[in-house]
């Protein structure tokens, strides 16, 4: 094994290891405990940087370790690995900051940040896994490792959400459990991407492939949040700010859909999963969590609640474009995966500023905020604007390749679905900002932050306008070469090309 | 370069705003100067070739051709003096530097458009126009401003879906980002009917179609002047750009929506000019003769559909009644401003409104008589029986507008005028500009950018046939209004918005009477409408319930345990 092989491993312990860490220290000793999360950050972000420039030149990163008889524990690092590892290192650096902000001063912040890297972690082993049992082992290490976060406050509330959350995710997990179990039972340890084994059973044993392929997708749609599976992610917003942008946001739920690109490319392949007719039920469930989401959110008057049920609806997004064939419309699903990310933790960074600084929770509650918090209702404009799918940002560019992928798949009934959505994104988020901007403050500000000359402290509001121009400067330059388009146009032809 | 300081310059003023708060006449100042480059291309003074820049959106390109050289040129300069305008127009105004922001916003939006060679840029630029126009219409914030604000935020949302929908469509077929791909590949896809249809529909709301119009008489009036002259002079026609990017020209129509397009534009032409005759706004009569003027240049995009005249000549045709419309009705827009400023010389400004009101109306050596001749030169060669049915109504159709637009210099002149001796010199120069502008400007760009419209020989007959209709509506309108003035009915603006508003209201109040509440939550009516149908008690309770129960995490767990068990014995009896 060359440097190059345990790099993997390196990445994956930048966060673990300031995590364990941060376990023994005291919870006073905040200086050290934040320098550890920083350099844990920090050092992770320029690895997978390193590791984008060493994957364009061609280099490969696998990191094999035999765990039993022909068990393997298999990192790999292909394109569709660092298109996650990047979005969930950059903002995991990202949140860190917002996150020392939020807590400050609040207690059991060692317990925070120590499930926070492990967290952190588990979703980077879950981008880099490169087989199915790597991919299980830590997607139930990221289950485990959230509960304390969304139990975090110990409320009454947040242990009945933790109690919900916990069911769901153990039961997705042992749905999971079964299915790769009995995958690999079926074809042995196969990395990511070489569907043929797969291929080979398909005459067979069809009948057992199509089951599989639904106990696979049942276990993932968990996390993913496809209905009716999607019940503990609005539960789960009594969590911390931090927690909700970055885990249930970014983390968690692109843990699943993630999972769901995987099964469909890389365990399946597109060929077999459509000649088995897996596709388009799959395509119409997704397509159906994106308006119930919509739906869902439109009635929330709870600005978390409302953004965890769009969350619902725009992770569906990245679920129907794996299951339309066609690279344009993966290319669309992909790169949603990181648009997504960006504007919705945007969004919620937004709507944790909103809750520290006034104390506000309700939508209706936002009349003319936007004159104490400019800054970080002008984040939320752009996320929202975005969500919606409007140019020049990221939403828009994902839903073009979408909306043309579809055109070009001839199924054109998916761009009415994603039209519908827009409009459902329109009908539930001007509202938020017109009400922000536009009418008068109509009650008394709790303020509970201040700052001297920011709106609110600037670990804050730092976050939030970066993610916010992040999800600008993206659509804007999308046709450059760094853009997330670029990688996730390179992943899609990457699996078109291999047939 | 010269493209991206198009674009970019208004967006770079639009952030140093704030540092002209206070000052009116370097308010003034920044908004006009912000439309310079944009004059400077649109005249091609500067070198205006087709530039890319393969890292911006999905890779863009900026250029110009022919006639939206015209438009660039006549948006420029209405922004420009409208900006002017508006410096002492809105300098008692609550918030002068959210206008200019959003002012500046718009103006960005719209000239990008115009530039805009490849869809995704030229998408971009039209979001940004339509959604920075919101906080312009709602300025004023009178509850007429918010409910025409509402309405014009639903339908700009429905008609860029509508939009968007096309165009993927259209860039699929055409497996090209590029503009001038759009129109040939919706002529021959298999879809393309039902492609151009959307994008018909999509553009429509902006250029104020029959029957999609009803917003814009509310919103058009109700937004300060100066940015009702750019709304209903310049916005309005970025529909009509977008239609002639879709619509195949100067072949015979594959689609067969020439003939909707003709016959709606006459309605709309007619029925416009007829319901905006009985409104009691001035500025209301301005929106409704927009929409009429809009219809004129549907026939003739319709005509245009037909085999006959030549793309180029169509395209130039429009883009010069565009133009000569932009800036005349611009004036007028801003002459409302003026005459109700004025505290003596009002006759001055009633002669000069005059001149607007013909110069739209197409009265003899007027900007608009060049612009009738491109509509006569492209429907005298469109297949019979457009041709005559066309050319037939165009007098009735010039004697419509010259009643509606008298029937406006009327209440012009029945507004009581200011008392106040403030001198509004900041308000007439702008005004006099424009409308000397409009009166000169298309006889000189016809040559001067080669639109080309072709200009007859002058004749006694074709004098008396531009002049009649004038004379004929200024003496019915001398007799009617003198006699009748009192017992003239009028019409609510908007016209059939106001029964489906009354409608959506009734509905609500049933529902609520058979026990169907919907919650208040400080939305606007976007979501209450979606609200009455989704707070329909039963179905909320019904998903309320539903999810509830399945958030318990007995029967979560219990399901699960159920579907895992069930899986194995599936798995094993394979």
């Amino acid at each position: 094994m060359n440097l190059n092989d345990w790099i993997p491993l390196i990445i994956v312990a930048t966060s673990l290891v300031p995590g364990v860490l941060i376990f023994f220290l005291h919870e006073n000793q905040t200086g050290v405990r934040t320098a550890l999360n920083l350099t844990g950050a920090v050092v992770k972000v320029l690895l997978v940087f390193a590791v984008y420039f060493g994957v364009q030149r061609g280099e490969t990163y696998t990191f094999r370790y035999e765990i039993g008889v022909d068990l393997e524990f298999l990192l790999h690092i292909d394109l569709l690995s660092l298109l996650f590892a990047t979005l969930s290192a950059i903002l995991w650096l990202v949140t860190t900051l917002y996150a020392i902000g939020y807590l400050e001063g609040s207690p059991y912040r060692r317990r925070f940040f120590g499930f926070f890297s492990i967290c952190v972690t588990a979703s980077t082993g879950i981008a880099l896994a490169g087989n199915a049992v790597t991919f299980f082992i830590f997607y139930e290490f990221l289950t485990l490792a959230t509960y304390p976060l969304v139990v975090h406050r110990g409320t009454e509330e947040a242990l009945q959400a933790g109690r919900t959350y916990l069911w769901y995710t153990i039961g997705g997990g042992t749905v999971l459990f079964v299915g790769v179990v009995w995958l690999f039972v079926l074809t042995g340890s196969v990395d990511f991407g070489d569907t043929e084994a797969l291929q080979a059973l398909a005459a067979e044993n069809e009948t057992q492939l199509v089951i599989l392929f639904w106990v696979l997708v049942a276990g993932l749609g968990v996390k993913a949040a496809l209905f009716p599976l999607h019940g503990w992610l609005p539960v789960a917003m009594v969590a911390p700010a931090p927690v909700s942008a970055l885990l249930h946001a970014v983390a968690v739920v692109k843990a699943g859909a993630f999972g769901l690109v995987r099964l469909v490319q890389d365990i399946y392949g597109v060929e077999l999963a459509e000649d088995l007719n897996l596709l388009t039920p799959l395509a119409v469930l997704a397509a159906f969590t994106i308006l119930y989401g919509s739906l869902r959110a439109l009635t929330q008057d709870d600005l978390k609640k409302r953004l965890a049920y769009s969350t619902v609806s725009q992770l569906s997004y990245i679920a129907m474009g794996v299951a339309i064939p066609g690279v344009t419309v993966a290319t669309g699903a992909l790169v949603h995966l990181v648009h997504q990310g960006l504007m919705k933790i945007t969004l919620f960074f937004c709507a944790g500023n909103i809750a520290e600084t006034l104390g506000l929770h309700k939508v209706s509650e936002l009349n003319g905020i936007g004159r104490r918090l400019p800054l970080t209702m002008g984040a939320f404009t752009l996320a929202a604007f975005g969500m919606i799918g409007l140019p020049p940002l990221a939403g828009f560019i994902s839903k073009w390749y979408l909306g043309i992928g579809g055109m070009e798949a001839g199924q054109s009934w998916i761009v009415v679905v994603l039209l519908a959505s827009s409009a459902l994104n329109a009908a539930y988020f001007l509202p938020v900002i017109h009400a922000a901007w536009f009418r008068s403050p109509d009650r008394e500000w709790k303020i509970k932050r201040t700052a001297r000359f920011l709106e609110t402290p600037w670990t804050l509001l730092l976050p939030a306008v970066a993610t916010a121009v992040t999800s600008l400067t993206v659509g804007v330059f999308a046709a450059t070469e760094w853009s997330p388009l670029e990688l996730a146009r390179q992943v899609a032809e990457s699996w078109y090309s291999r047939r | 370069m010269i493209w991206l300081l198009v674009i970019l310059f208004p967006l770079l003023l639009s952030l140093v705003a704030p540092a002209a708060e206070g000052d009116a006449r370097r308010r003034g100042a920044l908004l006009s100067a912000a439309a310079l480059p944009a004059l400077l291309a649109g005249l091609a003074i500067v070198p205006v070739e087709t530039a890319a820049f393969p890292g911006l959106f999905l890779g863009a390109e900026f250029g110009l051709d022919t006639p939206r050289g015209a438009l660039l040129t006549l948006a420029a300069l209405l922004w420009g003096i409208a900006g002017a305008f508006a410096g002492a127009y809105l300098r008692r105004d609550a918030h002068p530097v959210r206008f200019a922001f959003f002012f500046l916003l718009a103006m960005s939006g719209t000239f990008g458009l115009i530039v805009a060679q490849d869809v995704p840029s030229f998408y971009t630029c039209f979001v940004v126009m339509t959604f920075a126009s919101y906080p312009l219409v709602i300025h004023t914030a009178t509850p007429e401003a918010r409910r025409a604000g509402r309405i014009y935020l639903v339908m700009a949302v429905a008609g860029e879906l509508f939009l968007i929908f096309s165009l993927y469509g259209a860039v699929q077929a055409a497996d090209s980002l590029l503009l001038v791909d759009l129109a040939p590949a919706v002529a021959d896809a298999e879809n393309g009917r039902n492609l151009l249809l959307l994008g018909l529909i999509g553009f429509g709301v902006k250029a104020g179609a029959v029957p999609l119009y009803f917003w814009l008489p509310l919103a058009h009036p109700v937004a300060p002047t100066p940015a009702s002259a750019v709304l209903s002079g310049v916005m309005i026609k970025a529909g009509l750009l977008g239609w002639l990017h879709l619509a195949p020209l100067g072949q015979p129509d594959p689609t067969g929506w020439a003939e909707m397009l003709i016959v709606l534009g006459l309605l709309a032409a007619f029925g416009a000019a007829a319901i905006g005759f009985f409104q009691e706004d001035p500025k209301t009569t301005l929106a409704y003769s927009s929409i009429s003027q809009m219809g004129l240049m549907t026939v003739l995009l319709g005509l245009g559909m037909k085999a006959g005249a030549s793309e180029a000549a169509v395209a130039g045709a429009l883009a010069l009644y565009a133009f000569n419309h932009g800036l005349a009705k611009g004036a007028l827009f801003l002459g409302t401003g003026v005459v109700a400023a004025v505290s003596h010389g009002r006759l001055w400004v009633m002669a000069g409104l005059a001149t607007g009101a013909i110069g739209i109306a197409g009265g003899p050596l007027t900007g608009g008589a060049l612009a009738k001749y491109g509509l006569k030169e492209t429907a005298s060669l469109a297949p019979s029986p457009w041709e005559n049915l066309v050319l037939g109504l165009l007098p009735f159709a010039t004697l419509a507008t010259s009643l509606l637009l008298g029937r406006f210099l009327w209440l012009c002149w029945k507004k009581p005028g200011s008392q106040a001796e403030d001198s509004p010199a900041g308000l007439v120069l702008p005004w006099a500009l424009l409308t000397a502008a409009a009166l000169i400007l298309p006889w000189w760009l016809n040559p001067y950018l080669g639109l080309d419209v072709p200009v007859p020989a002058f004749s006694f007959a074709a004098w008396f046939e531009a002049t009649w209709p004038l004379v004929a509506a200024g003496a019915i309108l001398l007799v009617a209004l003198r006699l009748s003035e009192k017992a003239l009915p009028c019409l609510p603006p908007g016209d059939f918005i106001v029964p489906i508003e009354r409608l959506v209201s009734m509905c609500g109040a049933a529902a609520k009477h058979a026990g169907l509440r919907y919650p208040a939550r400080g939305s606007i009516d976007l979501a209450a409408l979606s609200d009455r149908l989704l707070a329909l008690e039963d179905a909320r309770e019904l998903m309320d319930r539903a999810e509830a129960r399945l958030s318990r995490w007995r029967v979560v767990g219990a399901l699960f345990i159920l579907i895992a068990l069930g899986f194995i014995l599936a798995a094993w009896a394979i």
